[in-house]
């Protein structure tokens, strides 16, 4: 591992701020909408998480926080100025994968979390074993997440970048097998949703981690190839 | 020592730039500096990418002191036209990095000095030109012992206007000890830097003598400045025209203070100059050779190339 690789990916939230413009804005509507659903519409919160979280927030949150810490070439040009200096491209850009997983896994958590607890209502599960699942389900999502972009980014570029959201959109939907390739079926299912291509939850749940390595692994292999 | 067995490469195109290709490239290079002589579309890209690992190889191979690159990465310094410095760190933290992967001594500012650029030792890479960053990675590779392939794409262009007045030293000074591989586009930089010449013409190389750059199938032609008016100037003029061996005609320009010599051949005509300015006991201003245009070039090593098969 690359320390300075590292927190140069740490580093692109913040030397990015208009990348973060989405993530703001998906993130008050996160607020909004739990605060709306737990005054007026006492509806349970998993369907708060399963719904806006899981369907909309958590992806696009997510995509911008990638493209932020990777830049707009993607993952091989961020490694590529590594590679410049000396560094070897596996060692880059795993570096970079780890940060950037990392990065999402906690947004993704703390994101699920805040939801879960703004949403809660009185017919819900204890808050404790709520925001507990949450917990759970928002940092293996945003891991998978986070390979799964910056899996992305190295084919997809430019105009194309969004393509890996729209991959996610179309496939991860329904209940077939192809659904069980991108995160999020897995996660809708850890937040309350049906189960994903007929898995169980503790399945999604490693299905998600073993997505994790593969996206990250396929990155890595991608890069090294030049 | 770098040994290249047909190797061919290809960068991918992007909006307002065509794609590099080279094919079967085969050439061994052990000291000095090599120029590879083509544009940018005609390979010259692609060869260096895939010479300093930046390019997969998508035939041949590329051994640096007997590995494959991979194996070399830490020894070879690229520097490309159009690098991207990782933006999330400064130049001082970048130095850092490149020292303990290839070695060096003292603080970015030291390392950057010998292109006279320390100015850029405390900036974020995100806030340099691509110019700025170019001269940080050659300083940085040249400042570091551990590098013993040097790759450098025009290294007389798009540099800090300071580094330009080093830059030369700098590269004769590591071509001595290691191997530098630069290209370039112009044949009058090719001229001024190359130990030897490699010419890159539509995907192919082909071996040029430097002598070449100069000789064209009219001949060579050689500008001499000196005083006008001078008595010895006029005596230089007259030894000149009387050379009938090596010296075609004599022309003179900008009010007599340049002297235009043609002759079959770059070498007798420098030699017909040095006598004739002897003769006369002329200390003349500069000499400077025409060089013969990027295309006819590329034409006669194409030719020679094909001839010698």
């Amino acid at each position: 591992m690359n320390a300075l690789v590292v927190r140069s990916t740490l580093r692109g939230l913040v030397r990015s701020p208009r990348a973060l413009v989405p993530l703001a804005g998906w993130t008050l509507a996160l607020v909004a909408i739990a605060v709306l659903f737990r005054a007026r519409l006492d509806a349970p919160a998993d369907r708060l998480l399963r719904g806006v979280f899981g369907f909309a927030v958590l992806p696009f949150v997510l995509f911008a926080v990638v493209r932020a810490q990777l830049g707009p070439g993607g993952l091989r040009a961020f490694v590529r100025g590594f590679v410049l200096l000396g560094e070897r491209p596996t060692r880059a850009a795993s570096s970079a994968i780890a940060a950037v997983v990392a990065t999402t896994s906690a947004t993704g958590a703390v994101l699920a979390v805040v939801s879960a607890a703004l949403a809660h209502g009185s017919s819900d599960a204890p808050l404790l074993a709520d925001v507990a699942g949450s917990f759970v389900a928002g940092a293996l999502g945003g891991a998978a997440y986070g390979a799964f972009f910056a899996l992305g980014s190295v084919f997809a570029r430019g105009a194309f970048a969004g393509t890996f959201v729209g991959l996610d959109f179309v496939l991860g939907v329904g209940r077939h097998v192809p659904a069980a390739l991108v995160p999020r079926g897995h996660v809708t299912a850890l937040l309350g949703g049906p189960a994903c291509a007929g898995l169980p939850l503790r399945a999604s749940s490693l299905v998600l981690i073993v997505l994790t390595v593969a996206y990250a692994a396929l990155a890595v292999r991608l890069t090294r190839r030049g | 020592m770098i040994e290249v067995a047909g190797a061919s490469a290809r960068t991918e195109a992007t909006r307002g730039t065509p794609s590099s290709v080279v094919r079967g490239a085969t050439f061994r290079w052990e000291r000095g500096l090599l120029v590879l002589l083509g544009a940018p579309a005609d390979g010259t890209t692609a060869l260096l990418g895939a010479l300093g690992g930046d390019l997969a190889l998508r035939g041949g191979t590329v051994r640096i002191d007997g590995v494959p690159v991979d194996l070399a990465r830490a020894r070879i310094a690229l520097v490309p036209l159009a690098p991207v410095l990782p933006h999330g760190a400064t130049v001082a933290e970048l130095w850092m990095l490149a020292r303990s992967l290839r070695g060096g001594v003292g603080d970015a500012s030291s390392a950057l000095s010998a292109l006279d650029v320390e100015r850029l030792a405390n900036r974020p890479a995100s806030s340099l030109s691509v110019v700025e960053q170019r001269t940080v990675l050659l300083a940085f590779a040249l400042a570091s012992p551990g590098v013993e392939t040097l790759l450098v794409e025009e290294p007389l262009a798009s540099l800090d206007a300071a580094a330009l007045l080093h830059v030369e030293a700098a590269l004769r000074a590591r071509a001595d000890d290691g191997v530098v591989i630069a290209t370039t586009s112009s044949v009058r930089d090719a001229a001024r830097l190359a130990d030897e010449v490699l010419v890159v013409a539509g995907g192919i190389t082909a071996a040029a003598p430097p002598g070449w750059l100069h000789t064209a199938r009219s001949g060579a032609r050689v500008s001499v400045a000196m005083p006008a008016g001078d008595e010895r100037s006029e005596a230089f003029g007259r030894a000149l025209a009387a050379d009938g061996e090596a010296v075609l005609g004599v022309e003179r320009e900008a009010g007599d203070e340049v002297l235009v010599v043609q002759g079959h051949d770059l070498v007798p005509v420098a030699r017909a100059i040095a006598r004739a300015a002897h003769a006369a006991g002329l200390a003349v201003r500069a000499v400077e050779p025409d060089v013969v245009p990027l295309a006819q070039v590329q034409a006669a090593a194409l030719d020679a190339g094909a001839r010698s098969r």
